[in-house]
């Protein structure tokens, strides 16, 4: 289907002849660098997420972009910098619970850096004083109202995902005055449900950090005069690893990484003379599209914006949000995915795409999946090499139409 | 790659200028291809609300979503 408002529609690219030389190997080849073990899963302001960039600034640098690299200032993450405890003992039973399997970290917790005993008591008890206080859910009031009363931290329930994980996530509000612990919901049910006394001994070390991210920015063609701009761009950073366990943020978003970098290979060569092309790969997007925030002000007006956040296991459809004066992009993508056979659907897309739509260009973000979402299970053996193909392809098929493809007076 | 059979199920199936207006994000940041909840409260609640409401916070994600899903401890990516 085509909007009305877009443009017109030359025939769509034959996908059958284009483009030939895309290579899977370097698809697949930069998410293992970038899911690899010493870049420690990425995250902004740590060894690894630098070394990430640096080495993506190398890797455009050898594809022939002009490449820079833009401090991201002052962002703030919350980092869990030892491995959470969680024991509990019914008087008959005593567990040892596993950290993001069957707790974690509540975002909103203080630190709590060594393991506190404690009897773990209802929300309604009398006496909250020196007490685990097992909630139903957590508000910023509650834990105020427990804090004031004296007790160590709150309990809440928390669901996990198919695969049994709790997702981890860094950016987060200011800390409550007490720990706050999320316990997978059957366990918080049976500490609520026991009969005897329950204690529990749990240590939630989380603190509040300040750091700088990069931005790596690679120009493959300047636009000559007001000819058609174009930027790709895909988040590299993660949620980092873990003290003990290893996050490697294969589809979150090495994925989206690699597509970016191979569409922008394929087709700094045959976009037409004078259209510029440039990539950003984005730090600090899981800390609150920091990245994207810092970037978005610096791009020339007008600039046509396609974002890629996970390319890993297409499923039904891609998701696609556009924002902006989009439409013609939107046709274009829309063509592209109808000549390269990529079902899309009108989905939310709450990434950097949004930066960009919010400083007026026209942006649309595309989602093709992320197994293992930023748990351990998100691994390079969870990308899909087709969704990667079929992505990288869709990405350049919409640039050609875009590029080859007149205007309306509408659009 | 059988180009007829995928011509016909490629691009968008409505109208694409939904792609404006995408529902509330259930989940975050993209499109998980696993976020099932398997016991009780779901691990990624909906957490990034409408393009509309963060375009008019000047963020990434609708505050209040945000808050939201913070507070179910699944947390925000943005």
């Amino acid at each position: 289907m085509i909007d009305p408002v877009a443009g017109s529609m030359a025939p769509a690219v034959d996908p059958g002849s284009f483009p030939a030389d895309l290579s899977p190997q370097r698809l697949v080849d930069v998410v293992a660098r970038l899911a690899a073990a010493d870049l420690t899963g990425r995250r902004i302001g740590t060894p690894g997420g630098q070394a990430a960039a640096a080495w993506l600034a190398g890797h455009l640098a050898d594809l022939g972009a002009t490449v820079t690299l833009d401090t991201v200032p002052d962002v703030i993450v919350r980092e869990v910098y030892a491995t959470p405890t969680l024991q509990w003992s019914d008087g008959a039973t005593t567990r040892d619970l596993v950290h993001r399997r069957d707790f974690a970290e509540h975002l909103a917790s203080a630190d709590l850096p060594t393991a506190a005993r404690a009897p773990a008591v209802p929300v309604d008890a009398v006496n909250l004083s020196s007490s685990w206080v097992l909630a139903p859910a957590y508000t910023a009031a509650l834990a105020a109202q427990a804090a004031s009363a004296g007790a160590i931290g709150l309990l809440v329930p928390r669901g996990v995902d198919g695969d049994g994980w709790m997702p981890k996530m860094i950016a987060g509000p200011p800390p409550a005055p007490i720990a706050v612990v999320s316990v997978r919901t059957d366990l918080h049910r049976l500490m609520t449900g026991a009969t005897g006394v329950v204690a529990v001994t749990a240590a939630v070390p989380l603190r509040t950090t300040h750091v700088n991210g990069t931005n790596v920015y690679a120009v493959f063609a300047e636009p000559i005069g007001d000819a058609m701009s174009i930027l790709l761009t895909a988040h590299f950073d993660g949620v980092g690893d873990d003290p003990d366990v290893r996050l490697p943020a294969a589809c979150d978003n090495a994925s989206g990484v690699a597509v970016v970098i191979e569409a922008a290979r394929l087709l700094a060569p045959i976009l037409p003379v004078g259209v510029g092309l440039a990539v950003a790969l984005l730090d600090g997007e899981e800390a609150g599209a920091r990245g994207s925030a810092h970037h978005a002000e610096q791009v020339r007006s007008g600039t046509f914006v396609i974002n890629v956040d996970g390319a890993a296991q297409l499923g039904e459809a891609a998701a696609v949000e556009a924002g902006g004066p989009a439409h013609r992009l939107l046709a274009a993508l829309d063509q592209a995915g109808r000549a390269a056979g990529v079902p899309l659907r009108a989905g939310p897309m709450p990434s950097d795409n949004r930066r960009y739509t919010a400083a007026g260009l026209p942006a649309i973000g595309i989602g093709m999946g992320m197994p293992g979402y930023q748990t351990p299970a998100e691994t390079p053996d969870r990308v899909q090499t087709d969704t990667l193909i079929e992505a990288t392809w869709l990405v350049v098929a919409t640039v050609r139409n875009l590029t080859t493809t007149r205007p309306s007076p509408l659009s | 790659m059988n180009t007829e059979t995928k011509a016909t199920r490629g691009g968008f199936a409505g109208d694409p200028a939904e792609a404006f207006t995408p529902p509330a994000a259930n989940g975050c940041c993209g499109s998980p291809a696993s976020t099932t909840a398997s016991s009780g409260a779901p691990a990624t609640s909906t957490c990034c609300g409408t393009l509309a409401a963060a375009t008019a916070a000047g963020t990434c994600c609708d505050p209040v979503a945000k808050t939201e899903a913070v507070a179910a401890g699944a947390g925000c990516c943005g």
